[in-house]
């Protein structure tokens, strides 16, 4: 992991009416580097990604990708990021090769890379299917494959698991291993433990729009005093102590 | 403006499949109602001795470019900012604002320019001729009120996150500066006899400057306001309310058949919440026929009228009157329930899971439309009564009438409501045509209602069941 922070979140708060979603948030993620944001449903970890990539703008605070900030250089920003929401909504009548040249296209990626990113996620043999007729497998997949098009510097991918095959899991797992290895920064939403354990280097659980515990996963289960415990019970314990 | 032309090409590409899928709706179901238009009301139209003046065209259009503008609300805002769907993926992307913004106007100008097509076909059926000049008022009235429509859309928007009287004056002025622009022009093209030369080109001077400048100022608000609306805009509607009163009102109307009352709760529970845009302007049209009625019947444009007898009493022109306005209010609002069928369409997993019947989910719509429909008959009765319209005698059996034509219209659109569950804007014509025509002619001679409602409306119903039980089980129909 190199010392350059891809991306820096810097004292981010957003309040929905009386709701305060996301509280002084501080976080920075360096090239090389897999960072996984724990927490229960509505801890904020949503909000905090759709904040990271430009969907909602945060009330106070700042956010840097690659040296450019998001709400000064929204487009320089956006254009190194690859974002893989929760909740996919797709054109029903475009092909899934069709939407990953439109993404590619309104990214100004080489379309070129679209065939790799087809092959890569088994996207092949629907590739000429309308989407409108993909399985929630084949959905997460071709989201998944419009996230990494155009080789961005910074990727967020929101649970990311959901409805993949064991198979793609582990070659998901590899995949963002080698692209970390090749200088990416990964920021990781996800519920399943024994993935965050294996991929991230460092895990931040968030709780009532804060963070109650940050480090690697070795310090977590430090920090929780359950070494031998499962990564699940060591993130239930962090995320539920006061 | 190469991301545009991406953007435009995706939603050309879905536009043409949708199409090819829809090819029995376009040319054939399409050309029926057009054509059942043309040789029935086109016909009566062109045979009337009546035929509206100057002021009258000027009023209908400008009411129908509100209507437009106001039924599109939701719709507008939804593609403004990307509520749940796949445009969304734009936030995510380098994408301005700007282009965001021309790919929502660009869309809405592609929706509207079907209210300009409409216009032509009025124009040719009143025997104008079609030149350049009117092709070119046609294209005008397509922009007008996409800009209107987006602009009116914004404003909207903001007023539903932040409230406020300033607020909510500047949204009417939105909707009544982009029906008055859009209106003088639908009035130009629908009405051949019209402006000198000059007159035009001022015309077309002054919609294409108000256009613009609406246009201006949505791009202004849009780059202003997306940050904080955006976020509303997707939690928009999510406040409750109503309370249990609901549930039990509807388990009443349901005679406590539970599968029924959660579903017509539910739909209720939509409608008051005002799940699409078409809820105000259902609302609105029937207000307005209420409101109309309250200034038509006490002066002097309504002929008085003299009755030979209680029989005859129906005839008078007040009455009648009063129920053809029953008719129109209660059709209008019959219009908001193969609304809703759409509307939930990607909600039906539900229904599919807990093994509903096809005939549970249709008598919930069924209900559902007499529900809604009621207080437009009641309001009607009440503001003739009100105005001295009636004779004394004849207050209750107006009531009776009322009522009749009430249940027999929004039967038919209940009947209506599967029938073509994926289009709403076809469906929605097919309801209001079936429901005026029906209704039209059971307030002329209420007996006739009992001949349409035997052999049209209960075989109807029938049909209804049968299309909803299709539809639920994931038939193409």
């Amino acid at each position: 992991m190199s010392e350059e922070s891809l991306l820096v979140v810097e004292s981010v708060t957003k309040r929905y009416g009386e709701t305060l979603a996301v509280d002084a948030v501080s976080l920075r993620v360096g090239a090389g580097e897999v960072y996984a944001l724990l927490g229960a449903n509505g801890a904020g970890k949503s909000t905090l990604i759709r904040m990271v990539t430009g969907l909602a703008e945060p009330d106070s605070g700042n956010i840097v990708v690659c040296g450019e900030e998001m709400r000064r250089k929204p487009l320089a920003a956006k254009r190194r990021v690859g974002y893989l929401p929760e909740e996919l909504y797709f054109y029903q009548r475009l092909t899934g090769r069709e939407y990953l040249h439109l993404v590619a296209g309104l990214k100004g990626a080489d379309e070129a890379r679209v065939s790799e990113e087809v092959e890569f996620f088994e996207l092949s043999a629907v590739e000429g299917k309308w989407v409108g007729g993909y399985s929630l497998g084949m959905r997460k997949k071709l989201g998944l494959a419009a996230a990494f098009v155009g080789s961005p510097s910074v990727l967020v991918l929101d649970e990311p698991l959901n409805g993949l095959d064991v198979e793609m899991m582990r070659k998901l797992r590899l995949r963002v291993e080698d692209e970390r290895d090749a200088g990416r920064a990964f920021v990781v939403s996800s519920h399943v433990m024994s993935f965050v354990e294996r991929v991230a280097d460092r895990a931040g659980v968030m709780r009532a729009g804060r963070f109650v515990a940050e480090g690697s996963p070795a310090e977590l289960r430090r920090l929780a005093r359950m070494p031998d415990a499962p990564f699940e019970d060591v993130f239930f314990h962090l995320a539920s102590r006061q | 403006m190469h991301q545009l032309r991406l953007i435009a090409g995706a939603w050309a590409l879905e536009g043409g499949r949708w199409a090819r899928e829809n090819l029995y709706a376009l040319l054939v179901l399409g050309p029926l109602v057009l054509g059942m238009t043309y040789f029935g009301v086109g016909r009566m139209l062109r045979e009337a001795e009546w035929s509206p003046t100057e002021g009258q065209t000027l009023a209908a259009a400008f009411a129908a470019a509100a209507c437009l503008v106001a039924l599109s609300l939701s719709r507008a805002s939804v593609e403004v900012y990307h509520v749940r769907r796949p445009e969304w993926v734009l936030d995510a992307l380098p994408v301005s604002a700007g282009v965001q913004m021309s790919a929502a106007l660009l869309r809405r100008g592609a929706h509207a320019c079907a209210a300009g097509a409409v216009a032509l076909v009025l124009r040719w059926l009143a025997g104008g001729s079609l030149n350049a000049w009117v092709f070119a008022s046609a294209a005008l009235l397509a922009c007008a009120l996409a800009a209107g429509e987006v602009l009116s859309a914004l404003v909207w928007v903001r007023w539903s996150h932040m409230r406020g009287a300033g607020r909510a004056v500047s949204l009417v002025l939105c909707v009544v500066v982009a029906a008055l622009a859009a209106g003088a022009l639908l009035a130009s093209v629908v009405r051949p006899a019209g402006l000198t030369s000059s007159g035009r080109t001022s015309l077309l001077l002054a919609t294409a400057l108000t256009a613009a400048a609406q246009g201006v100022v949505a791009f202004a608000l849009h780059a202003r306001w997306r940050a904080a609306d955006a976020e509303f805009a997707k939690r928009l509607g999510a406040r409750e309310r109503w309370g249990a009163g609901l549930e039990r009102f509807a388990k009443r109307v349901c005679g406590g058949r539970g599968e029924l009352a959660a579903q017509l709760a539910r739909d209720l529970r939509l409608v008051l919440r005002g799940f699409s845009s078409a809820v105000y302007a259902a609302a609105g049209v029937s207000a307005l026929l209420v409101m109309l009625l309250v200034a038509l019947l006490p002066g002097g444009v309504l002929a008085e009228g003299a009755a030979e007898g209680f029989g005859s009493m129906t005839w008078l022109p007040k009455v009648l009157a009063l129920k053809f306005a029953c008719v129109l209010a209660t059709a209008a609002l019959s219009a908001l329930v193969p609304v809703l069928v759409a509307h939930q369409e990607p909600h039906l997993w539900l229904e599919r899971s807990v093994g509903l019947k096809g005939e549970d989910a249709w008598r919930a719509k069924l209900y559902l439309a007499r529900v809604v429909t009621a207080p437009a008959a009641l309001a009607v009765w009440a503001a003739g009564v009100a105005c001295g319209a009636v004779p004394a005698v004849y207050v209750l059996p107006l009531l009776a009438e009322c009522a009749w034509l009430w249940w027999l219209v929004s039967t038919t659109a209940g009947g209506l409501a599967f029938e073509l569950p994926a289009q709403p804007g076809l469906a929605l014509v097919l309801v209001l045509c079936a429901c005026l025509a029906g209704g039209g002619l059971t307030a002329f001679l209420w007996p006739i209602g009992l001949a349409i409602y035997g052999f049209a409306v209960q075989p109807l119903c029938m049909r209804g069941a049968m299309r909803a039980e299709m539809h639920l089980k994931g038939f193409e129909i």
